[in-house]
């Protein structure tokens, strides 16, 4: 089954392929997507009364501690490049809540025993299993200067695919380090284990530039796929897992 | 004084006229009220969530899919059955998928069973930018790249708002055709 | 003097009646104009377009907007002074097809904003009101669109009958230059936005082109020539010499004016480089044929300008394109002639008859004024054996009657069947004149006219 829906104002989509009960797959889907509403409202910066809106330093939950604690370790990991504090000096937890909640989602399908899936989150994608046997999840990564083309597809199972860009919303990455927008590359797509990590490295590679590319390769991403302003195309390798 | 009153007037009525002339031409081969009907459900569908793929939903799609195949196929010679299609040209309108900019719908032609082209019906903004789906880097990443030309795509990464769209209507249009 | 002729240029002298209006070949030229923008816009619309009412609608709308820039550009040929097309169609003719095609712009226009808005909000999903601000707001290019548009309209409106009525030259003529300024922000959002654009470099290479040729061809004609010709012949105001009744006749001064080729009957575009004056250009005919060092211009008390001619200092520089116009003396078919003038037609009927006499045809002026004292240039017509001068002033109510009216008209000039008319004034005297002459047996190849804008 296919389900589509907009969450934080961007369409997001699940196909399933597992052949179990179809009461089973609808559930599962609707709790993992109750999960992705629950952290919009909660880490949303334009909702007022959101737990992100208010966080004043002092006490928080689990959740946004664990956030939190997400966006310290690759703050320190990038030497400051990534970071949730805007250069205005207000939280914004997108880059990392994005990912870290679709990944939440996935796991919530995967704990309801659906094993062959695949979860978008508005091109930051999830996949399980095989959708077909022995061949992995054929996921396109969008070429940044023409949205409909691909620079290339990638063929994952058991992954995430997180791609950052400079493109669709705008500049909307900056360095945390100099509080300046990232311009260097245009975007950043990383394969990595859980999409947590891809969708953290992604704006990391963003924020950090064309050095961002072997770095992230060194903490945590199977694959980097950039293209820096010039429209060239820049990749780093971790070895295929045997 | 002498410039004839009406004929500025006349001049724009012919214009129209062949505009009208123009466009029966040109759409209502490509209009079968099936089609428009479909589309224009689907574009009121609501904004907050449009679920599609339920059994009913499949089953209007595919008799979209049928009306579409018999009025646009390129090939209606080899094409007139919408079984037979792995060795024609045929082209397949997908669902009209909602965005926070508005409904994205595409239709997808393929021919044996490979996608060549893909068009964009409706989109947000007006714009009917033709899809090429064309890979422009080789294969750099060993085992985990496959050739984009002869691809499945089953998802796209970075394709976020009108662009994940595209990927859902023509998911759709594939799903109808598979 | 805008001036108007119903009749085409005989090319030779032939006697049996003609259709009035001859082809002028502007309209089949125009539909395969039309018929080629249809095809740009076919071979750049994939069929898919029209599977949506809404795709369909936009569709259509962009080619309204295709059909009315062709036309813009149409408009704009027309009153470039482009040679080849002054000489087969000619300037008045010309003036009446640019101000036809203005209106089938202006609702071509207007019709590609309605089509686009309707078809985008179906697209959308959102009401027509909601749809504009929507796309203005995730569409920038769409801005320089808008004011065009407005451009368009405003230009569209100043220019209708009515308003022509209340504005004077110069407000028109103002609000009428900043269609420059709206077709280049129409050029804007087309190459920026325009579907067929976007995508296709050949498309946009084939739009450019035909832009790029008419500015060229304005810029040749409009600018470029007439300031050559300018340092070339050094015109300047020698004298005004006040005639009858609020005519004043302007002598120009300039040297080696015989290269203009302008003949009696013919017009100039007028532009006299003083304050009050440099902004407008305006038509007047020549009020005796023109020697290589002097033309003349006799100007009525026409239009809110003319008037202003009185004022004028000899040494004024003086701007002329042209000559045009069609009314002179190769299209008389007899060797008798009768010139009929009213107003300020006098001036190229006086040009007229100097070379009508030139060429040895035996002649009659009739002269209508509303007095007297309004028989401008009278004393220019010396009576001679092929020369028969017939002041006729007087309104139709102290008269009696009217002098122009068949019956009356047949006194006047008894032998008006075997001669070529050429009749020179306002449009309701052309008009009489017209009649009379064709009830009197003349055929209408014979009648010759120019109308003077009242």
């Amino acid at each position: 089954m296919r389900h589509l829906e907009l969450v934080m104002g961007i369409p997001m989509s699940v196909d399933v392929r597992d052949v179990v009960d179809e009461q089973v797959e609808r559930a599962a889907v609707r709790d993992a997507f109750d999960r992705m509403h629950d952290a919009d409202r909660r880490f949303s910066r334009y909702l007022p009364d959101s737990e992100v809106s208010r966080y004043d330093g002092g006490g928080a939950s689990s959740d946004l501690r664990e956030v939190l604690g997400i966006a310290e370790r690759f703050g320190e990991l990038s030497g400051g490049a990534f970071s949730v504090r805007r250069p205005d000096g207000s939280l914004d937890t997108d880059g990392v809540v994005k990912g870290w909640a679709a990944q939440r989602a996935a796991d919530t399908l995967t704990a309801a025993g659906l094993t062959t899936f695949c979860l978008n989150a508005g091109g930051d994608v999830v996949v399980r299993g095989e959708p077909e046997g022995g061949r992995g999840w054929n996921v396109g990564v969008r070429d940044p200067s023409d949205p409909q083309s691909f620079l290339t597809v990638l063929e994952v199972r058991d992954g995430a695919v997180a791609t950052s860009g400079t493109y669709e919303r705008g500049e909307h990455v900056w360095d945390g380090r100099t509080g300046q927008v990232a311009t260097g590359l245009r975007s950043a797509t990383v394969v990595a284990a859980d999409l947590t990590t891809a969708d953290v490295l992604a704006t990391c590679v963003l924020a950090l530039g064309p050095d961002g590319i072997a770095w992230a390769s060194q903490h945590g991403a199977a694959a980097v796929l950039a293209v820096d302003a010039d429209g060239e195309l820049l990749t780093a390798l971790q070895a295929a897992p045997a | 004084m002498t410039t004839p009153r009406w004929r500025g007037t006349l001049i724009y009525v012919g214009s129209l006229a062949a505009m009208g002339a123009a466009g029966l031409t040109k759409f209502a081969v490509l209009a079968p009220p099936a089609t428009v009907a479909e589309s224009s459900t689907d574009g009121t569908s609501s904004s907050t969530s449009s679920s599609d793929d339920t059994e009913s939903g499949d089953a209007d799609d595919s008799a979209a899919a049928g009306t579409g195949q018999s009025g646009s196929t390129t090939d209606p010679a080899t094409s007139t059955d919408p079984g037979s299609t792995t060795s024609d040209t045929v082209t397949i309108v997908g669902s009209s998928v909602q965005t926070r900019y508005g409904p994205v719908q595409v239709s997808v032609t393929f021919a044996a069973g490979q996608i060549t082209d893909v068009q964009a019906l409706q989109v947000p903004g007006g714009h009917h930018e033709s899809v090429q789906i064309n890979a422009r880097a080789t294969p750099i990443l060993a085992q985990e790249v496959v050739d984009a030309q002869s691809a499945q795509i089953d998802t796209v990464s970075g394709a976020t708002y009108t662009s994940e769209a595209y990927a859902e209507s023509v998911q759709s249009a594939i799903d109808q055709q598979g | 003097m805008t001036t108007t002729t119903w009749e085409a240029p005989p090319l030779a002298p032939i006697a049996q009646p003609r259709p009035t209006r001859t082809r002028s070949g502007v309209l089949p030229t125009l539909w395969l104009g039309v018929v080629a923008v249809l095809l740009f816009w076919w071979t750049g619309t994939p069929t898919a377009t029209g599977t949506s009412p809404g795709g369909a609608l936009m569709s259509l709308g962009e080619l309204a907007g295709l059909l009315a820039s062709y036309l813009v550009c149409a408009q704009l040929l027309l009153i470039g002074r482009v040679p080849w097309f002054e000489r087969a169609i000619g300037f008045d003719r010309l003036v009446a097809w640019h101000r036809s095609l203005g209106t089938s712009v202006v609702l071509l226009v207007l019709t590609h904003v309605a089509l686009m808005i309707l078809g985008g909000s179906l697209l959308d999903g959102l009401s027509v009101w909601s749809e504009v601000p929507s796309v203005l707001a995730t569409q920038p290019y769409l801005w320089p669109g808008l004011i065009g548009t407005v451009l368009f309209l405003a230009v569209g409106v100043s220019s209708a009958r009515l308003a022509r009525r209340h504005l004077s030259y110069e407000v028109w003529f103002a609000v009428h230059l900043t269609i420059y300024v709206g077709i280049f922000l129409a050029f804007a959002h087309q190459v920026a936005g325009g579907t067929h654009f976007v995508d296709s470099p050949v498309a946009r290479g084939l739009w450019v082109l035909l832009y790029a040729g008419t500015a060229a061809a304005l810029l040749t004609w409009r600018v470029v020539l007439p300031l050559l010709s300018h340092r070339r012949y050094g015109l300047r105001v020698s004298a005004v010499v006040p005639e009858a009744n609020g005519l004043a006749s302007v002598w120009v001064h300039g040297r080696g004016l015989s290269r203009l080729e302008a003949r009696g009957g013919q017009f100039f575009l007028v532009r006299f480089l003083t304050p009050g004056h440099r902004a407008t250009a305006h038509p007047y005919s020549l009020s005796l044929a023109p020697t290589d060092e002097h033309l003349r211009f006799t100007i009525g008390a026409l239009g809110d300008h003319s008037t202003a001619v009185a004022d004028l200092r000899p040494g004024t520089k003086v701007l002329v394109e042209g000559p045009f116009g069609h009314f002179t003396a190769d299209r008389a078919t007899s060797d008798r002639v009768l010139l009929v003038a009213g107003g300020a037609g006098i001036g190229p009927v006086r040009a007229l008859a100097e070379e009508l006499l030139a060429q040895g045809r035996q002649l009659v002026v009739l002269h209508r004024a509303r007095d007297a004292a309004g028989l401008a240039l009278a004393a220019e017509f010396t009576p001679s054996p092929s020369l028969t001068y017939l002041p006729v002033p007087g309104r139709r109510a102290q008269l009696g009657h009217d002098p122009l009216d068949p019956q009356h008209l047949g006194w006047l000039v008894p032998d008006i069947a075997s001669r070529d008319v050429f009749v020179c004034g306002p449009p309701a005297m052309a008009d009489a004149v017209a009649r009379s002459a064709r009830a009197l047996g003349v055929p209408r190849s014979a009648i010759h006219r120019e109308e003077l804008d009242s």
